[in-house]
């Protein structure tokens, strides 16, 4: 099994108020485009009810800096909310007015494809190499990874606060 | 038996979860169109069915292969597992239409397959030989880093158009 070193557990980014979502995901993948990140949606989930919609999705991208060392993000995205009309220089412009939430997890992986587990003695010279030989990196890979975490949570926050002062009192609600 | 491997191996298969209006069949020819306009042969196989389609829960497994090259086919999964689906009026353009309305749940996945003629088994010697030497040593960089990350992404495009096609807010 993989080394999982984790640096981020559960930091939280929640909102409530006139968003878009679909340029929230756009937002999202061309940022993991942009720092070299595999895509992976492991659970993409919804759900339309008579009155509101509910989202649920689960980004997993990895990007692999070494055979040995590997990113992992984990960003849990849940959503609730309904379709609005708002207008934007006279212009109407559909968007979602709810609530969104988002989750983040950051680990480094190292020896992800097991190379120095199959023996009990390859296993102690892995630890003895990550606690010694290789802890200036390690610490160096934490830090890489805590932020690129930290500005995607950035850029996350300054997105959604983009609507907060929207105005809203001309909108109809559009229920599917 | 011919070696290979799933993507799932390597934690690469994914699901899809959507509750509302859609239309299977329209569903299930989005997925074989899909397919055959990449060359891909597509087999639906009708695992287990309690009732008929209209009934309340199904299970259906579609399929798509395809030779790279004279050693290498590629697999492509979908999983359709439907609950609870009824049949609703809805209006639709000014016309009333009836719509299945339920919980769908899709499951992604992909297969390898190496050597699927067997060429290499007419021994054990021959097929120790594949699986260490030649899969272990002299393609294991394509098989990874070539094979593999193709189809993987040609799930995820499918997975994208597909999400696109049922108005999902996130695509893949």
């Amino acid at each position: 099994m993989a080394e999982k070193h984790t640096i981020i557990a559960g930091d939280k980014v929640s909102y409530y108020g006139l968003f878009e979502l679909k340029e929230l995901f756009s937002l999202i993948n061309s940022y993991f485009k942009q720092v070299g990140y595999d895509k992976r949606v492991i659970t993409n989930s919804q759900q339309v009810f008579d009155n509101h919609k509910s989202v649920f999705v689960e980004f997993r991208p990895w990007k692999t800096l070494t055979d040995y060392v590997q990113f992992e993000i984990k960003l849990k995205i849940s959503a609730e909310f309904e379709d609005v009309e708002i207008r934007v220089d006279d212009i109407p412009k559909i968007v979602q007015k709810g609530e969104v939430s988002c989750q983040f997890f950051a680990a480094v992986k190292t020896d992800y494809e097991k190379s120095w587990e199959q023996k009990a003695e390859y296993f102690f010279l892995r630890t003895l190499f990550n606690k010694f030989v290789y802890k200036t990196k390690m610490t160096e890979w934490d830090g890489m990874l805590k932020q690129q975490t930290a500005h995607l949570k950035a850029e996350i926050s300054s997105f959604l606060n983009m609507n907060r002062f929207t105005e809203e009192h001309k909108h109809r609600n559009l229920i599917k | 038996m011919s070696a290979g491997g799933n993507l799932s191996d390597l934690n690469y298969d994914s699901d899809l979860n959507y509750k509302g209006y859609f239309d299977f069949q329209e569903i299930l020819r989005f997925m074989k169109k899909w397919m055959e306009d990449r060359d891909l042969s597509f087999y639906e196989r009708r695992v287990n069915v309690k009732g008929d389609l209209k009934g309340n829960r199904y299970k259906i497994k579609l399929e798509g292969d395809k030779r790279i090259n004279p050693y290498v086919k590629w697999y492509l999964i979908v999983e359709i597992f439907g609950f609870d689906i009824d049949q609703r009026e809805v209006v639709e353009k000014g016309k009333k239409v009836k719509k299945d309305y339920g919980r769908l749940k899709f499951i992604f996945d992909g297969k390898i397959i190496l050597d699927p003629d067997n060429q290499w088994e007419s021994s054990e010697f021959m097929e120790k030989l594949r699986d260490k030497f030649f899969h272990g040593k002299v393609v294991k960089w394509d098989n990874d880093m070539v094979w593999s990350d193709e189809l993987y992404y040609l799930m995820y495009a499918l997975k994208e158009d597909f999400s696109r096609y049922l108005g999902m807010y996130c695509l893949g």
